[in-house]
């Protein structure tokens, strides 16, 4: 089946056609090479760590990893959804007890909560700029990323009839399939907001919501549009490559639009609320060239740092172009409630 | 074609399912072998609640409260063995503690005295609401229907994480027959988001079926059941179901774990 084809005059977007211009902070030639585990300095002393809950037991993976390279590190973890520990950071700080020394999050806007709240010291330049350009946070190291994608069935449509701009999508007559319920999901309606404004945003969102169907997940989408049960969708990169990995012949594909929230890079990170040698040290451990290489190769999570390679599936990085945005914005979520809830969407 | 309604827009409410710190935060002289049994200390939390909630009013009815009295206040929240037991067990809640100490603190600062008394009640709801959240924790945990503070805090392996989403199912469907449905549903929609999608993602490629029956399972099938009130013989079946396809997810996880490569 093929759908009406739209706004062909543009550029097309696709695995092979959208990554004509170099994202800057990938292709900034100032970006830090990751370093080998075997050059830091062994660790030792306590740490406490506010660990966000995420990635199944990769986190837990590398933490374990890390404890055993150090036996005289000590480490006290305590876990939760990043959210309910940005919210405790945040009261504790007020009466000046705060106890972490370090807050993992599996999402900017948690980091971003804490950033603007409890107002940590600023990360040490040594350590930032090991970061891409682009990603050197003052209050907060991102430690891996993840794309918004549009994961599309190949045998219900063409790539070429996608527009590389995610605010043209309306204009399609394909089905959609989306989990507004989903946190990621709400990011990127954020991420459009802060680019495009609240009105083209409800616009976008009201004429959307005829043309798509619901589900609780993102890989729910994925699932969909495989099945031919929808055309298209929105959802994070990884749930295609994770469905590839174990059925390559898949009918999903990613497609990726340009410099607009519908290919946001979204990251986790860490914040060092109590500096010290040792909390900077810990942070260097996540940034070496193993633990990037193990979130990509594990997690399928986008590297940071330059010389890691993506994960296998993705397109090179360097060709790909998301917007600009300050990822702590994102967790400015209300209005994007408010605006998913004027529009009926949720 | 699939579709869900947004189920997932429920309401977390005070029955936590959240962290519980590998080594314990722990304060005051509350060890962490106690904070592993916290459910036999029951009494003594209630009697540490008590002394919080007299501390505030006794802040509440003072003609010009000062800044010391509040210190004090915190000085006595820091030390107490219930403290560590919301941090830990009621993670949802505990926030809400320091921000009614905060608001109280801000208007004994500001000298108002109808602020005072308004943050005193909102300080003292927050402690009683804790404190219920540990009270269902601590039922949970000698019915059998929730893991242990030990156990919870052991949870980092995909298996073991597949054992707390069945005990939170069981206890979803328990809240389910003693009425409780929205309760019931907080559980099953918090379990999800807290527990199975950090799954995910190893599952997906190995049996992407299975996620997505689960993923249906838990936002649509078993809520959507409960909503139309169905009798507890379909619940139960549902729940086995669920509880089947669980225990295949962690036979899949427990061999992805033992061939993942090395981080270093």
């Amino acid at each position: 089946m093929r759908r009406r084809a739209l706004l062909r005059a543009l550029a097309l977007l696709g695995p092979a056609t959208a990554f004509a211009r170099p994202l800057r902070a990938f292709a900034d030639p100032s970006a830090g090479e990751p370093a080998s585990v075997d050059t830091l300095p062994r660790l030792s002393g306590e740490l406490t760590l506010y660990l966000g809950r995420g990635e199944g037991g990769l986190y837990e993976d590398i933490i374990a990893a890390i404890e055993k390279r150090n036996p005289d590190l000590e480490l006290r973890i305590r876990r939760g959804p990043s959210t309910a520990l940005a919210n405790t950071l945040v009261a504790e700080s007020r009466v000046g007890r705060l106890r972490a020394d370090l807050f993992w999050s599996i999402d900017a806007s948690s980091l971003g909560l804490v950033t603007r709240q409890v107002e940590p010291p600023a990360i040490p330049a040594s350590l930032r700029d090991l970061l891409k350009p682009g990603f050197r946070y003052e209050h907060w190291v991102p430690i891996s990323g993840r794309f918004r994608t549009i994961p599309y069935n190949p045998q219900k449509l063409n790539v070429a009839e996608l527009p590389q701009d995610v605010m043209m999508l309306p204009e399609s007559d394909a089905r959609f399939g989306w989990a507004p319920a989903y946190g990621a999901f709400q990011s990127f309606i954020t991420a459009m907001r802060l680019l495009e404004g609240d009105d083209a945003t409800g616009a976008w969102l009201e004429a959307m919501a005829g043309k798509s169907s619901e589900f609780a997940g993102e890989f729910g989408v994925v699932m969909a549009v495989s099945r031919g049960e929808v055309d298209l969708g929105f959802a994070n990169h990884y749930y295609t490559l994770r469905l590839k990995q174990g059925r390559p012949d898949a009918e999903v594909e990613l497609a990726f639009t340009q410099n607009d929230a519908g290919c946001l890079l979204n990251a986790s990170g860490i914040a060092v609320l109590r500096p010290s040698e040792l909390a900077t040290d810990f942070v260097r451990h996540l940034l070496t060239s193993e633990v990037q290489s193990y979130l990509a190769r594990e997690a399928y999570e986008v590297p940071l740092m330059a010389g890691v390679p993506s994960p296998e599936g993705l397109p090179p990085i360097g060709e790909l172009k998301p917007p600009q945005v300050d990822l702590e914005r994102l967790g400015d979520l209300q209005p994007t409630l408010r605006l998913l809830r004027q529009t009926g969407v949720l | 074609m699939q579709q869900w309604k947004p189920l997932v827009a429920v309401v977390v409410g005070v029955v936590c399912l959240a962290g519980i710190s590998q080594t314990a935060l722990a304060h005051g002289e509350f060890d962490e072998e106690q904070l592993a049994e916290f459910e036999k200390h029951m009494d003594d939390f209630l009697e540490e609640i008590e002394e919080l909630v007299a501390d505030v009013e006794v802040i509440v009815s003072k003609p010009q409260p000062g800044k010391a009295d509040v210190d004090a206040l915190i000085e006595h929240w820091e030390e107490v063995g219930v403290h560590a037991v919301i941090e830990t067990q009621a993670i949802v809640t505990y926030p809400g503690v320091w921000q009614g100490i905060i608001l109280l603190q801000q208007q004994v600062e500001a000298g108002d005295s109808d602020g005072v008394v308004a943050a005193g009640e909102r300080l003292k709801a927050a402690l009683w609401q804790s404190f219920g959240a540990v009270r269902l924790a601590a039922h949970q945990v000698q019915t059998g229907t929730a893991p242990s503070a030990a156990e919870n805090e052991a949870a980092t392996s995909g298996p073991e994480t597949v054992a707390l989403i069945i005990a939170d199912l069981e206890q979803a469907v328990a809240e389910y027959r003693a009425d409780n449905l929205s309760r019931a549903e907080a559980l099953i929609h918090e379990t999800y988001m807290s527990r199975f999608e950090g799954l995910e993602g190893d599952l997906i490629a190995r049996d992407p079926d299975l996620v997505s029956q689960l993923e249906k399972d838990f936002n649509a099938t078993l809520p959507l059941l409960m909503q139309r009130g169905a009798g507890v013989d379909e619940i139960n079946g549902t729940l086995k179901s669920m509880k089947a396809q669980l225990q295949n997810a962690s036979s899949i996880l427990e061999a992805v774990e033992a061939s993942r490569s090395e981080v270093f």
